[in-house]
């Protein structure tokens, strides 16, 4: 008995020695071919970035990039997610192959084309530091950073007490003609919001919305500079540009209302004809490290996905919410078509 | 040879060295290659829209089909509704700039008002103004939470608010932007008018009132109603103000549905061809209306010598004078400066210039920004070089359809000013469909953004260039035939140093023309081939107003500065505009 | 012959502009082509430099054909080899006056060094050495002309052509410009065709004048002919001033009958047979002088008149009389009021008979 256990013990002890040597030579033979990927990135020099980073902070981020892998070059274009996704969907019909890396919200007609737009991967930074749930698509996407949906109002023309706490708030007829949104046709965050609304039971939005005389803004930063001026009193917004004028001492006040918000996560994923392929690694690679999160929270006032990644400096983070949804899940692309072409007539649009 | 004595003999020397060439070959090749150049510019792109119109997909997707449907789309309400709109905010804005523009002219040339270089000066900076620019500073302005309803309502207390989100704050920044067109093209007749007709009628009798409504304003009646026709295309034609004083207020014309429905899901590149060609359709007709009035006597922005009237005093009047002269540079002009100036300095918008916080990382941002300094260069190289070739372009199609007239010269006056009616979005479009299939590699190259430029305002240039090529007398060159020269000589050696000033009066025109514009480019860019007009916009859309300020700033700066060094160098163009 | 030019013909679109015209100017020969506007002169002129196309006959320079349509044949004004004025000058702007002289021979390569010699002698002879370096912009008129006249010699062409180079000259400057070009023209010996409407240019530089109306030669003569013997009332008229009176012929074309009966001796060589005829008296041929007075000489006619107007004109008077039941006019130096009672006196010789219609 003794000998079988020392045998056991000295086999087991080769067995983990010997697993180890080859985990370790793996992880060398892995770090090896990485080493090639950053070599082959250096090589080709350059990054195209398509994305939906505020642009106020898209510059710095890229400038933490170049500094840990200098010589590459980039150039970024930014657009709202529903005009990112279009563009490069034209661009990918036309066969016209530009972005190597694309950063934005993925909706279901995106999601229907993801097997073609983007290559499957895995890079070395997501293993055990992000939730499954950020692995999207067989690894074609990664989310990167996450919002919420949010009530604010401007408080020097809006007391605490009778700001809206909730999103039937906003039909409230004391807000006529001094309420904003962001044009639901556009982004795809709000489409999901309203999705939401569908479902816990707030019916004819649209319309109400309609006869509250809402104003339409370009977007969560045309709504809170809208707020800020003065032309509405409150909306509701997208959290994006919400920490960084909070950070500035705007009168702002906001909300995550307790009938519950939903979440959406930015995806970065490499496009499939990339010109610049090995770039695209190393870029997305870095987002996912813990220096990139902690850039990226840094720069785009957004919340990070990363396990340890750094929260923001004036909203809560996603756990401390009331209710948070995945907003992903909620959106189908029949239901979304239809939400979009009813707005859109409601409004008058086309 | 007989020989006087009293003159010296003539030098023997050699007779002519050689007998002269005939470069009718050359001269040949250059018309069919302008011909053809610019009937592929101008063509290229409404084919491809008329293609496009009929297609059920996007550019470039395999899976369209032939459709007629794009065109019952137009008869759908809400692309009737946007035509209605278009046609009453064109028809507004060219009502009201012309009676502002008239008006102004005519206080400044025709009376004793006392600050004429002044205004003129104030007018002419006022028209290099970018429109998107203008529309911006406006909407700070005029906007429920603006200066206007602070000082008005908050400060003053009063009732009443003003809004631009409407068709009237529409209107007003239309009229803002246009009133110097007018102003440049009627100060032209204005001060050409011979005076006879005005003395006759005061020696008759009539009151200085009634001798502008009775003789002055009538017999400037063709170059009013030109005028008018004109401002309405321009107007109907414009991109950005609609598009972001519009879109907030659900207010929608042809050229910002178009744009929607390149740019916002769910698409119709098909639809939205077929809007671009209605809109085209309108601004054609409108254009072939004016060419109908006004014959085919060329737009001049300056003319003529002096009339020999004495001024009409202004007396009490004067007030009235400053008041509408002045009034109108500060809206268009000083006030959007200075408005811009202060929100590229603030961190967020305060109406309240003394609570503000002030910051300078706008303008550290666009240092930093290598996007942005890309974007600076690509605007100064694509100016320059498509100024350039429209420039000589015009000067070639100018010397074809004016002087020689060769076979097909007619065809080529036609084509080549097609562009007057085709406006900046839709020659963007035609583009965009038309490279999604050529072979040419142009898509996503700052090359298709100069091919807009040009295609877009060849006609301008043609007409520039051929408005000083008119003047020149035949003679000259026939002089030089005879003295030996070729056609083609003629045209390097004489015609072209002496049409020359007005060749770079053109390039400055374009050049100044596409700093500024926006709406070609809009749809046709790139990461790498943004022009400064694109990043403002940009930065627009997502009410990145310091930024948008910062850059507006600095842009307008340049704009300034080139406009002087160029008036500055040249003499010639100081002339002109004097 | 310099220029020989047979049976022209040049249309635009349905009118004949041109119509037969036949010409020849000899070597260091000056000759004007004279006429109203629109009577086809400059047109001839154009289509012998080249700047018009000739619908048909044949032009030949130096005796080399440049243009004859119905073979075929056409050559660029550019290599006619040919000088050319134009009534605007065009002196081009932007060269100064030597390189304006100096570009028919550098157009034509010729070497610097010959070039200056030539430009040298050119502005010598018109006279603007001392301005060569000008812009045209600073000269006058009469300067400007100048440079074109020098311009046009510099490459010693084989033939001079005018197109009425001084009707934008002030009058005292035009007749030292007019002796100036006629100067020239002999010192080089050179054929010139001048083009003019008017009639003392023509007369005073001509050796020969050739007249044009509607397309068509109406005369072609020394300025002497033209003046004293018109083939026909147009030339007369054109030509000089006159005055015209309806005649009948009488005892077989020895007498004409005025209008009111008179019977006169006259020039009938230009009679034809049948048809109308008028008899042409210059104001100058005709002597005035108070009732009564008689008159002797060859051939003199007298008939008795009433003057009706009196215009006074400094050297002279014009009178208008009313005699032979027709109003002649008159050019004398004494003094009648209107109303009286005159005769006047004319020689056979100086009283043309011409056919009218």
């Amino acid at each position: 008995m003794r000998a079988f256990l020392s045998a056991a013990r000295h086999l087991s002890r080769a067995v983990i020695a010997s697993l180890l040597a080859v985990a370790g030579l793996w992880q060398s033979a892995g770090a090896q071919s990485w080493e090639d990927v950053v070599a082959a990135a250096r090589k080709e020099g350059k990054l195209t970035l398509y994305h939906n980073i505020r642009p106020a902070g898209i510059e710095d981020l890229l400038k933490g990039f170049r500094a840990k892998y200098p010589g590459i070059q980039t150039e970024n274009i930014r657009s709202g997610s529903a005009l990112l996704n279009e563009r490069f969907r034209t661009e990918f019909a036309a066969g016209r192959h530009l972005a190597d890396v694309m950063i934005t919200y993925a909706d279901g007609p995106f999601m229907a084309e993801v097997a073609n737009w983007f290559v499957a991967w895995d890079p070395p930074e997501f293993k055990g530091n992000f939730p499954a749930s950020a692995r999207v698509a067989d690894g074609r996407l990664y989310a990167v950073t996450q919002v919420r949906e949010a009530i604010i109002w401007n408080k020097n023309l809006v007391k605490d007490a009778d700001a809206p706490k909730e999103w039937v708030d906003l039909f409230d007829p004391k807000w006529k003609g001094k309420l904003a949104f962001n044009q639901p046709w556009r982004s795809i965050s709000v489409q999901q919001l309203l999705a939401y609304w569908e479902q816990i039971g707030i019916k004819d939005a649209a319309e109400k919305m309609k006869a509250n005389d809402v104003r339409l803004f370009e977007g969560s930063s045309g709504v809170i500079q809208a707020v800020i001026r003065g032309d509405a009193h409150v909306a509701h917004i997208t959290d994006i540009p919400l920490n960084e004028m909070l950070a500035d001492g705007a009168p702002i006040g906001f909300t995550y209302p307790k009938s519950g918000t939903t979440t959406s996560d930015s995806v970065v994923g490499i496009a499939a004809k990339a010109p610049h392929p090995n770039v695209a690694r190393v870029f997305v690679n870095w987002l996912l490290s813990k220096e990139g999160q902690a850039e990226l929270v840094k720069h785009s006032g957004l919340s990070g996905t990363r396990n340890d990644a750094p929260p923001l400096s004036h909203l809560p983070a996603t756990a401390k919410l009331p209710k948070a949804v995945d907003g992903m899940q909620l959106l189908k692309p029949d239901l979304q078509k239809a939400m979009v072409e009813h707005w859109r007539k409601v409004f008058g649009v086309k | 040879m007989s020989q006087s004595a009293s003159t010296a003999a003539a030098p023997s020397g050699p007779a002519a060295a050689s007998r002269p060439r005939d470069g009718t070959g050359l001269l040949n090749a250059l018309y069919t290659l302008v011909f053809i150049a610019v009937l592929l510019l101008v063509l290229i792109p409404i084919v491809a829209l008329v293609y496009g119109s009929l297609r059920s997909a996007a550019p470039g997707d395999p899976g369209g089909t032939w459709t007629l449907r794009n065109y019952a789309g137009l008869f759908s309400p809400g692309v009737l509704g946007t035509v209605l709109v278009t046609l009453w905010v064109g028809m507004l804005t060219a009502v009201f700039s012309v009676v502002i523009g008239v008006a102004i002219a005519l206080v400044v040339h025709r009376t004793d008002f006392r600050y004429p270089n002044t205004i003129t000066a104030l007018v002419g900076l006022a028209f290099y103004f970018p429109s998107f620019i203008l529309a911006m500073a406006w909407i700070i302005i005029g906007s429920p939470g603006g200066i206007i309803n602070y000082v008005w309502g908050t400060l003053l207390g009063l009732p009443g608010r003003m809004d631009i989100y409407s068709v009237a704050g529409i209107v007003l920044v239309m009229v803002l932007h246009q009133v110097p067109f007018v102003y440049l093209t009627m100060r032209g007749p204005i001060t050409a008018m011979d005076g006879i007709y005005e003395e006759a009628a005061r020696t008759a009798g009539a009151t200085p009132g009634q001798v502008l409504w009775r003789i002055t304003l009538p017999l400037l009646g063709y170059s009013v109603a030109s005028s008018f026709i004109l401002t309405f295309i321009t107007s109907i034609e414009q991109f950005a103000i609609p598009q972001m004083i519009g879109a907030p207020g659900r207010i929608y014309v042809l050229a910002s549905q178009l744009y929607l429905l390149c740019r916002f899901p769910p698409t119709d590149y098909g639809l939205a061809a077929a809007v671009g060609l209605t809109l085209s359709a309108i601004t054609g007709l409108a254009i072939w209306l004016q060419r109908r009035i006004v014959g085919n006597a060329r737009l001049t922005t300056v003319g003529g010598k002096a009339g020999r009237l004495a001024p009409v005093r202004l007396g009490r009047w004067k007030w009235a004078a400053y008041l509408l002269t002045f009034g109108f540079a500060f809206l268009a002009l000083i006030l959007p400066t200075l408005i811009l100036i202060y929100t590229s300095l603030i961190r967020f918008f305060n109406a309240n210039p003394f609570a503000a916080r002030y910051t300078t990382r706008n303008y550290e941002q666009i240092w930093n920004d290598a996007g942005t300094l890309l974007s600076f260069r690509n605007t100064i190289v694509a100016s320059a070089i498509a100024a350039a070739i429209g420039a000589l372009l015009g000067f070639l199609v100018s010397y074809f359809t004016l002087r020689q007239r060769p076979a097909g010269s007619k065809i080529l006056d036609t084509v080549s000013s097609l562009p007057f009616g085709v406006p900046g979005v839709v020659v963007g479009l035609g583009l965009l469909w038309a490279y999604a299939y050529l072979p040419l590699p142009l898509y996503g190259t700052l090359a298709i953004i100069i091919v807009a430029y040009i295609t877009r305002y060849l006609p301008y240039a043609t007409e520039t260039v051929g408005g000083q090529m008119v003047q020149v007398d035949k003679s000259l060159e026939e002089a030089a035939w005879v003295s030996g020269a070729s056609r083609l000589e003629t045209l390097a050696k004489i015609l072209m140093p002496i049409v020359f000033p007005s060749m770079q009066g053109a390039f400055f025109l374009l050049f100044m023309a596409f700093f500024r514009e926006i709406s070609s480019a809009v749809l046709l860019y790139t990461a790498s081939t943004t022009v400064i007009s694109v990043s403002i916009f940009g930065q627009f859309e997502v009410a990145n107003w310091g930024a948008a300020s910062a850059l507006s700033v600095i842009a307008t700066i340049i704009i300034f500065v080139v406009m002087s060094l160029i008036l500055w160098l040249s003499p010639a163009t100081r002339r002109k505009w004097s | 012959m310099s220029i020989s030019v047979q049976n022209l013909v040049k249309i635009y679109g349905a009118n004949r502009v041109v119509s037969g015209v036949s010409l020849e100017v000899a070597k260091g020969e000056f000759v004007s082509l004279l006429g109203p506007s629109g009577c086809g002169k400059t047109t001839t002129l154009r289509c012998i430099a080249g700047l018009e196309e000739a619908n048909g006959g044949e032009i030949a320079i130096g005796g080399e054909v440049v243009s004859a349509p119905e073979k075929g044949i056409m050559i660029a004004p550019n290599a006619r080899d040919i000088g050319m004025v134009f009534q605007s000058y065009a002196v081009w702007p932007h060269m100064t006056v030597a390189e304006n002289v100096a570009f028919p021979l550098r157009i034509r390569r010729m070497a610097a060094a010959a070039v200056e010699e030539r430009v040298a002698w050119a502005l010598g002879i018109v006279g603007l050495a001392e301005l060569r370096d000008r812009q045209p912009s600073q000269l006058s008129g009469g300067q400007q002309q100048r440079v074109a006249l020098a311009r046009a010699i510099v490459g010693r062409p084989r033939v001079l052509l005018f197109d009425e180079p001084l009707s934008n000259l002030d009058a005292k400057l035009r007749d030292s410009t007019r002796a100036e070009i006629r100067r020239l023209q002999r010192e080089l010996d050179i054929a010139a065709l001048y083009v003019t409407h008017d009639q003392a240019e023509a007369l005073s530089m001509s050796d020969r004048v050739i007249v044009m109306d509607k397309g068509v030669i109406q005369q072609t003569g020394t300025p002497k002919e033209l003046y004293r013997r018109p083939a026909n009332r147009f030339v007369a008229d054109f030509v000089g001033v006159a005055s015209f009176l309806d005649v009948t012929a009488a005892d077989n074309g020895l007498l004409w009958r005025l209008p009111d009966g008179t019977l006169v001796a006259a020039d009938g060589s230009a009679a034809s047979g049948g048809g109308r005829h008028q008899l042409m008296l210059r104001p100058e041929a005709v002597s005035l002088g108070a009732a009564g007075t008689s008159f002797t000489g060859e051939g003199v006619q007298v008939v008795n008149g009433v003057i009706r107007e009196v215009s006074y004109l400094g050297a002279y008077s014009e009178y208008v009389v009313e005699a032979g039941g027709s109003r002649i006019r008159v050019h004398a130096n004494d003094d009648h009021p209107a109303g009286a009672k005159v005769v006047i006196a004319f020689r056979a010789a100086d009283a043309r008979v011409l056919a009218i219609g």
